[in-house]
């Protein structure tokens, strides 16, 4: 960078002698994304809104489509591009063209088995083929549900919860047999 | 999918200048002695490239396909646009419908002496139509019929093709298809920083404030420069929500490069005597780092790096107030 173009030199100029540094280190917040506790919480969400009854008086859901909803609950700005991919199931090369990065995306999101695993060792779920159900200590996911709404917390996750409800999101997208 | 397949499917979906300047850097690669012309300041003749000594002309169009309703319109566009190319190498411009001979003043500087075109390629971001064939052919027979032929041979032939007949013809391979996703990322930042919100700007602003109220002889100053770093700092954003919502993987890289320039930032501004000089490095330090992990990013690299520290000032860690 061009020394006299670059604004941290002139910033420099302008504080040097004439403002006290304040240097707040514990204020700096790192990515919610490698937050085990706010996973957790994305995690149940999606579980509670997401999951089905399966008939023995619990609920499950397949473990890749929990995978790809508290991916899309996390990034709302993506909600549009799975609208179109389901959309354009018709149209191979289309499918392919808005599918390829968003599939990319969340197939990549280990953090997420890493949670889950968790989540298992918890109790709060546990595995049933390739899908995910209720655990022994499930009473977290209703908990962190009630909270959620009462409180008026994780919004603009729940809202895109709730917009998938309207795309169907078939089992071939998800990569499933 | 095959080789040809992707970096087809990736090369159509750029456009413009982006689209320009992927398809002149995998010329030079395969093609020795291809020359690219600038456009700016002095135009670039018609031409975008050329190679074989001058023989072989090369023209490039990325038109935004959805900005057209209809595949006719797109189709009149290409047309059009290359259409206009030629009758600049054929030294024509068309008046009351007529075509009348013009000077090309570029050309004699760009093409090498006593030199003529024989080929000219013409290659757009979208060939799905017969429909441009006919027309374009047509029209660059009647251009030569009309042209002195100063600098396209009056036998010189014109060849219409798109992403897939790129791809096929100039070896597209999985280096062209790096360099080609890594383009498409960084063209998809530029355009995703000029909408990207700061979640919350008070506490820069307020900063920039308090500034302001230290330096009130250099007001236009500061705010010339909050815009730069804003605008340095949107461009981290977008880059950070295109590697979250695509490649998690480097995502965590990134972030651990910024936990490795807080704590830099940090060490530096505590144990100086002179704490805002550190300032100056900091963009630099911010750059080797994150270069590590991000070196294919390089045209980039800056604006993150400046970004960074635009993002540690405006989330809190560093911060100033006026003295007692």
């Amino acid at each position: 960078m061009d020394a006299s173009q670059n604004p941290l030199r002139l910033l420099a100029e302008l504080l040097s002698g004439r403002a006290k540094p304040v240097i707040n280190p514990e204020r700096f917040a790192p990515s919610a994304t490698y937050d085990l506790a706010y996973r957790m919480a994305i995690t149940s969400l999606t579980f509670r809104i997401h999951a089905k009854a399966n008939g023995e008086n619990s609920t499950r859901i397949a473990a890749d489509r929990l995978k790809l909803y508290q991916f899309l609950a996390q990034r709302p700005w993506l909600v549009p591009t799975i609208k179109s991919w389901a959309e354009s199931r018709k149209d191979a090369q289309l499918s392919m063209l808005s599918s390829d990065r968003l599939r990319r995306g969340y197939l990549g999101d280990v953090n997420h088995d890493n949670v889950v695993s968790y989540m298992i060792a918890r109790g709060i779920l546990k595995w049933n083929g390739n899908f995910l159900e209720e655990g022994n200590n499930s009473q977290y996911i209703e908990i962190i549900y009630s909270e959620a709404i009462e409180r008026k917390l994780f919004a603009s996750e729940l809202a895109a919860l709730d917009s998938l409800r309207s795309i169907r999101i078939t089992n071939e997208m998800l990569g499933e047999p | 999918m095959s080789y040809i397949d992707d970096y087809a499917d990736g090369l159509s979906s750029l456009t413009a200048q982006v689209f320009e300047d992927e398809v002149c850097t995998r010329l030079e690669h395969v093609l020795i002695g291809f020359q690219r012309i600038p456009a700016k300041p002095q135009g670039d003749g018609g031409l975008d490239g050329f190679s074989h000594g001058g023989e072989h002309g090369y023209c490039c169009y990325g038109p935004i396909p959805n900005s057209f309703k209809k595949p006719k319109d797109l189709e009149a566009d290409i047309i059009g646009k290359f259409s206009n190319d030629l009758l600049r190498l054929c030294e024509l411009f068309r008046e009351n419908e007529k075509l009348v001979c013009k000077p090309n003043l570029a050309l004699p500087k760009i093409l090498p002496n006593g030199v003529k075109l024989k080929q000219i390629v013409l290659i757009a971001n979208w060939f799905e139509s017969h429909n441009v064939i006919g027309p374009l052919h047509t029209a660059f027979k009647t251009f030569k019929s009309k042209s002195k032929c100063a600098f396209v041979d009056s036998d010189a032939q014109i060849r219409i093709i798109g992403p897939k007949e790129f791809a096929q013809h100039y070896h597209a391979d999985e280096v062209a298809i790096l360099q080609l996703a890594t383009r498409l990322v960084i063209s998809k930042i530029q355009v995703a920083a000029a909408t990207v919100d700061i979640a919350d700007p008070k506490e820069f602003d307020n900063k920039m404030a308090v500034l302001q109220e230290i330096r009130p002889d250099k007001l236009s100053v500061i705010e010339m420069f909050a815009e730069q770093l804003r605008t340095s700092w949107r461009s981290n954003l977008a880059f950070e929500q295109e590697l979250d919502s695509t490649l998690p993987g480097l995502h965590q890289a990134l972030e651990d490069g910024r936990r490795r320039i807080l704590g830099k930032v940090l060490q530096r501004m505590m144990k100086s005597e002179e704490p805002w000089n550190e300032l100056v490095d900091m963009a630099a330090e911010a750059q080797a780092i994150l270069k590590s992990d991000f070196n294919q990013y390089g045209s980039l690299l800056e604006d993150l790096s400046l970004g960074e520290v635009a993002r540690l000032i405006g989330e809190c860690p560093i911060g100033w107030e006026k003295p007692n």
